[in-house]
């Protein structure tokens, strides 16, 4: 199946090459935040993979598995921006880089994964009044997409605890993304005041 | 389980939502997209459950993803051959600007009815010495109004539909012209038949409560009965067609012809109650619709152009609409003054 996707993109078919995107773009945003925290230079290193991808259709060797490919060329491609930047922080060699990534927290990961500046003050205010179980049970929950059996298990703890845990940090986070949603409601009110 | 209760953490903690959201099992999408279209009251918390779900996930957020998604369009858009830069969107104004000439020739024509009916009734009234006052009452896009005629009878007029009728009513007969779209709750008055003229189509009662349904521009006439029976002739058909209570009339211009079938009042009626119903309707459906409620524009600027939506609102706002529609396309909308971009 994926040849076949490849195979269309080749002759140009931009759906497919669209259906690729969509199917892989939330996996590849995740994975690249892995390799770099930083979620305005993933987007780009996406974006970017994709635009040559498309210039170079004609050129793309025989692709079976589309995951393994893009995870792969994405990795690349934001380690070579990496080296790119230049600032000391950055220029490590690639294995050292990754070294570097694996050492981040998930909480680094989150915050780092937020663009603005205020939303990443926010966030680590937050963060902080977690109680390290509930961050290590939302880690185990949703970064590594685990049942709350699974949770359960890996803690030692009841499944029932598990839920509790994430239901009670998700209540502190809400709190936080309030914020953003209610900047979101005040636009509408605004748009009904002048268009209704 | 009793999902009415349940706020965005509760949403976010649930484990069938999240694989919902993350599309990772089919038995659970369709369970959340058919609950949610249940319950567009919740849209809010849905979103920030959503949101939360794509914050510890490190997952865009879905208005991030679709700005992503639209450059990569820009993209692909800006290099390609100019011959493929068709849309929906084109074809859809195109279709809108023709139909706005089927309304003009209809309002053309109807301007000369009104001035033969005119010149008719003064030939009339001049030898009764009593001239009858004509007033028109029209609706534009988003707009209902009710016009209470002189015998008790009530006439609710959808948008974009036009109602002429007599100040007050004079002679053998009740006589009124419309074009678009009316349901009208009528005085019993056995003595003098109540007439509705559309196009071609005449439509005489006793006293009843029926939907005239003529938008200009349509090939399609009809009359729907909710109470009493009323009478149908077209111009050019020799005999008449007698209806019944939950029946309605189809008049094709195109066969000439009557067709007689049932119908479902909550659809037909819908409007006049300000409730939108969907039924598995394509975006020109969903479009048409919104514009003749509401006065707004649709554009679809989105990678989506075959649409099957349905839905029902009563008494919604648009925006309330389409909201619910963005989020079970997945889609997003910008607002224009009175148009409102799908991307």
């Amino acid at each position: 199946m994926d040849t076949e996707i490849w195979e269309k993109i080749r002759q140009g078919d931009k759906d497919a090459f669209m259906q690729l995107y969509q199917g892989q773009y939330q996996q590849l945003f995740t994975f690249g935040c892995r390799v770099h925290a930083n979620r305005e230079l993933v987007k780009d290193c996406i974006h970017e993979m994709f635009c040559e991808i498309w210039n170079g259709r004609q050129n793309v060797q025989q692709v079976s598995n589309s995951r393994a490919y893009l995870f792969t060329y994405l990795k690349r491609k934001i380690l070579k921006e990496l080296q790119k930047v230049g600032s000391p922080q950055h220029a490590l060699a690639p294995e050292q880089l990754e070294q570097h990534t694996h050492e981040l927290s998930y909480e680094d990961l989150l915050i780092g994964s937020q663009a603005d500046e205020e939303v990443r003050a926010k966030l680590q205010k937050v963060l902080q009044k977690l109680t390290k179980t509930q961050l290590e049970v939302i880690r185990l929950k949703y970064y590594e997409s685990l049942s709350y059996e699974e949770v359960a298990t890996a803690l030692q703890i009841q499944p029932r605890t598990a839920y509790n845990q994430v239901y009670e940090a998700l209540k502190l986070l809400r709190k936080y993304m309030r914020v953003i949603v209610l900047l979101g409601v005040g636009a509408q009110d605004f748009f009904q005041k002048f268009f209704l | 389980m009793d999902y009415s209760l349940y706020r965005a953490e509760d949403f976010a903690a649930d484990e069938s939502f999240i694989s919902y959201h993350l599309g990772t099992d089919p038995a659970a999408v369709a369970f959340w997209e058919s609950w949610i279209s249940h319950h567009p009251e919740k849209l809010d918390e849905i979103l920030t459950a959503e949101h939360l779900v794509d914050l510890l996930h490190l997952r865009l957020t879905q208005a991030e993803a679709a700005e992503e998604r639209n450059r990569m369009l820009d993209f692909l858009q800006d290099t390609e051959e100019p011959r493929l830069a068709t849309d929906g969107d084109t074809r859809y104004n195109t279709e809108r600007s023709s139909r706005n000439i089927g309304r003009w020739v209809s309002v053309l024509v109807i301007c000369a009815v009104l001035l033969l009916a005119f010149l008719g009734i003064r030939r009339y009234t001049v030898r009764e010495k009593a001239p009858v006052e004509w007033l028109s009452s029209s609706n534009p896009a988003g707009k209902r109004s009710i016009i209470q005629l002189s015998d008790g009878s009530t006439v609710t007029l959808n948008a974009n539909s036009t109602l002429f009728y007599p100040k007050v009513f004079r002679g053998d007969t009740r006589e009124l012209m419309l074009t678009g779209e009316a349901f009208f709750e009528v005085a019993k008055n056995p003595q003098r038949p109540f007439i509705v003229r559309t196009g071609k189509l005449t439509t005489t009662v006793l006293g009843t409560k029926f939907n005239v349904s003529a938008a200009s521009g349509s090939p399609k006439t009809q009359v729907a009965l909710v109470e009493g029976s009323v009478k149908i002739k077209a111009d050019q058909l020799k005999g008449e067609v007698i209806l019944h209570p939950s029946q309605q009339v189809t008049y094709s211009e195109k066969d000439n012809s009557l067709t007689t079938s049932a119908f479902a009042a909550e659809e037909v009626l819908a409007w006049k109650n300000g409730t939108l119903i969907f039924k598995e309707a394509s975006f020109q459906e969903v479009a048409e619709k919104l514009y003749q409620t509401y006065g707004i524009t649709l554009k679809n600027h989105s990678p989506k152009q075959v649409w099957s939506y349905s839905g029902k609102f009563e008494k919604a706002d648009y925006l309330t609409v389409i909201k619910s529609i963005c989020y079970a396309k997945r889609l997003t909308y910008t607002v224009e003054r009175d148009t409102v971009i799908i991307r």
